[in-house]
């Protein structure tokens, strides 16, 4: 049905599992309603560089949940003045991706709400866009030394509490400014992507296929595999490469491992927030287990290293499926307590319960996903809806709540942790037998594919365009948490200052997960952050 | 409330310590752990399949004539191991040794130094020396004069 209102409209064509739609960019506003009343989710959007045809297609990707298909919108501008419509005011959840196209590709949004600086650093030039093609990877641009990027000002009566640069209880680099009228927070500013490692950039030029699943493995500190994962079988796709059962099985085995030690590392934390120690250092003791059961198999704690385009590289004995069994039922009956332990605390219930509310309403508005979006009633799990690797011969049910507060993402973590428990013995059970990898033959030009993964945070979106110089044309990664960062200024609205570390915590983010370039020095006076030439000044001083 | 503490509190005092007093007590680490790259100069055919799989492209070749210069910058190696397992010869090799901790980048670098064998005829090195150990293992008549042929250059085969 869907079909044909569109192609009223614009050219509709059916590739594979994907529907593409080519819109002119005076239409684009139109087309995007259209999809979106259909119901379809908003994923990503992202440019792609032609410069032998001066010109810059943007692709929309939407997401089908129910019938499982893709829906790409692809949009021609010309290279020398891209200008389009933002879409903002239908698809809110568009407006980071929107900054970045503009920052990487140059991409005019005519009417976007906060057309500043996202990605970038203060100190990069004007006009200088690294995603293009015609910018090498290896440049170093002359540095701007004025500050570009303005700051939410509050007005009157109202003051800045600033989290940040460095965030504190996550450890990690992060800039957030509440803004509050007395204890009430009022409104937010966020200035992140401190981290942003131009890891697209260098797959695109300068590493070939079978070497880029070790740099995307490496955009996340706790769940690498999920990244690794999705580029090997965005790029299986493409090249129509079935890989053996047995591979999909590991892959599936290491991504449960992931995600439950990933949900404790997260219990912990959010026990730490709130003082309660104790837990914190119980959670991961638990999970230290799995961390030496992953080092036994496949050599490395975290960032296992071992997807390829083809399969894995690695094999996992029988001795190594007793020892996974031993370690997930010791840590079944240890998490059960800590579970009792959690509903039994009356003070972690007064933190939890009713704070930090994402309504389901709000929930769909952002397209947030995974544990946050399932606290908040919507049934999304891509294990689920695009079922991938091993997940087709797993029985697994997806656990919901209604609140939406903290205490609902909270019971959905730990709930998932035994889900991933189960899922782990019937892999233990029917692991066939078999190769674990096969042989890649040559990948063919300018093919297209997308793939999913459910990342312990959420719903995880690459796209791989092959391209001719056997490595990826374009390569582009939408972490978890970019989509759920988003649905922090609803859910900081309105609550107290004291909150706040714990709601931004709740929705469990991964800075370098977000923020896939180079170092950034802050160059805002009032708030005296050191300088760069100030802190080699201090640093000469010594 | 009580009941839940009491929980909490049986559950936490069932292990007593968990740190492991490392440093002062070495830790073995498992068999296929993967660590610092081990490569045998005796080995190495020169033939570059880690030079193009490695991932962080800290492998070089150098050809300096009369031999060839393989050098691993392996200070930025990130252990994954596709080396060790695209090489042929495995001349390389990735152990479990994890304690790699030092104050010097030097320490970590790989060198190894490959002579080549030169033609017979034009007198130009083509060949490393641990290959044509190789080809003359597996002739089966190990006579001079089929030595003396493999030590011919494929452009001066060509003129013959």
């Amino acid at each position: 049905m869907m079909n044909t209102e569109i192609s009223s409209i614009a050219k509709v064509e059916t590739v594979k599992e994907n529907l593409v739609v080519f819109a002119s960019p005076y239409q684009i506003k139109e087309v995007a309603r259209l999809i979106v009343q259909q119901g379809a989710r908003f994923v990503h959007l992202t440019a792609i560089d032609f410069p032998e045809k001066s010109k810059i297609q943007l692709n929309y990707f939407f997401l089908l949940l129910k019938d499982g298909f893709n829906i790409i919108v692809k949009t021609d501008l010309e290279a020398s003045s891209p200008t389009i419509s933002s879409v903002s005011d239908i698809i809110p959840g568009v407006i980071w991706a929107e900054r970045e196209c503009k920052d990487l590709f140059g991409v005019d949004f005519e009417g976007h709400p906060d057309p500043r600086r996202l990605v970038l650093s203060d100190d990069w030039p004007e006009g200088v866009y690294p995603l293009r093609k015609n910018f090498s990877y290896n440049t170093k641009p002359p540095i701007q030394s004025e500050s570009k990027v303005e700051l939410k000002k509050p007005s009157e009566g109202r003051t800045v509490i600033p989290i940040g640069p460095f965030y504190p209880s996550l450890e990690e680099p992060a800039y957030f400014r509440l803004i509050v009228e007395g204890e009430e927070i009022v409104d937010f500013d966020y200035r992140g992507f401190y981290v942003h490692r131009g890891i697209e950039k260098l797959a695109e030029s300068a590493l070939n296929y079978q070497q880029v699943p070790f740099l995307a493995e490496r955009i996340c500190g706790i769940c690498g595999f999920v990244h690794s994962t999705a580029y090997c079988q965005a790029v299986e796709k493409a090249a129509d490469i079935e890989i053996p059962m047995r591979a999909k099985f590991i892959r599936s085995m290491f991504l449960e491992l992931e995600r439950i030690h990933s949900h404790l590392l997260w219990v912990g934390l959010a026990a730490h927030i709130v003082g309660f120690d104790t837990l914190f250092m119980e959670a991961w003791r638990i999970r230290e287990p799995v961390m030496y059961l992953c080092e036994m198999i496949t050599g490395n704690r975290k960032t296992f290293g071992i997807n390829i385009v083809g399969g894995v590289t690695i094999d996992v004995l029988p001795q190594h499926l007793k020892d996974m069994e031993n370690v997930i039922t010791e840590i079944e009956k240890d998490v059960k307590q800590l579970r009792d332990i959690i509903i039994d605390d009356e003070v972690i219930q007064l933190r939890f319960k009713n704070v930090g509310i994402l309504t389901e309403e709000d929930a769909k508005k952002y397209f947030v996903g995974g544990p946050v979006a399932r606290a908040s009633n919507i049934r999304i799990d891509m294990r689920k809806n695009m079922p991938y690797a091993a997940y087709p011969n797993l029985e697994f049910i997806m656990p919901i709540q209604k609140e939406g507060d903290i205490w609902a993402r909270t019971l959905v973590r730990l709930e998932e942790i035994f889900i991933s428990i189960n899922m782990l013995k019937q892999i233990i059970e029917n692991m066939p037998e078999g190769p674990t990898s096969v042989k890649i033959s040559k990948i063919e030009h300018w093919k297209e594919a997308i793939s999913y993964v459910e990342a312990p945070r959420g719903q995880l979106f690459h796209y791989v365009m092959t391209g001719p110089e056997g490595r990826p044309y374009r390569w582009s990664v939408r972490a978890p948490s970019y989509q759920n960062y988003q649905a922090l200024s609803v859910l900081l609205k309105a609550e107290t200052i004291a909150d706040a570390p714990l709601i931004i915590a709740s929705i469990d983010p991964c800075f370098s997960c977000t923020e896939r370039l180079e170092a950034v020095d802050l160059k805002n006076k009032n708030l005296k952050v050191y300088t760069a030439d100030e802190l080699r000044r201090c640093s000469r001083a010594k | 409330m009580l009941k839940g503490k009491i929980k909490a509190l049986l559950l936490f005092s069932r292990h007593k310590k968990i740190t492991r007093p490392y440093s002062f007590v070495p830790i073995k680490p498992p068999e296929n752990l993967r660590g610092r790259l081990k490569v045998d100069p005796n080995k190495c055919i020169g033939c570059g399949m880690c030079v193009r799989t490695c991932p962080s492209r800290l492998i070089e070749i150098k050809d300096l004539g009369d031999a060839k210069i393989v050098h691993f910058s392996a200070g930025r190696c990130i252990y994954c191991g596709r080396c060790a397992n695209a090489c042929p010869e495995k001349a390389i090799q990735i152990t479990n040794e994890f304690e790699l901790a030092t104050d010097n980048k030097q320490d970590l670098e790989i060198m190894i130094k490959i002579s080549m064998v030169k033609c017979l005829l034009c007198g130009k090195p083509f060949m490393t020396y641990n290959m044509f150990k190789k080809q003359v293992e597996k002739l089966q008549e190990k006579s001079e004069e089929n030595i003396n042929k493999l030590k011919i250059c494929p452009a001066c085969k060509r003129k013959q």
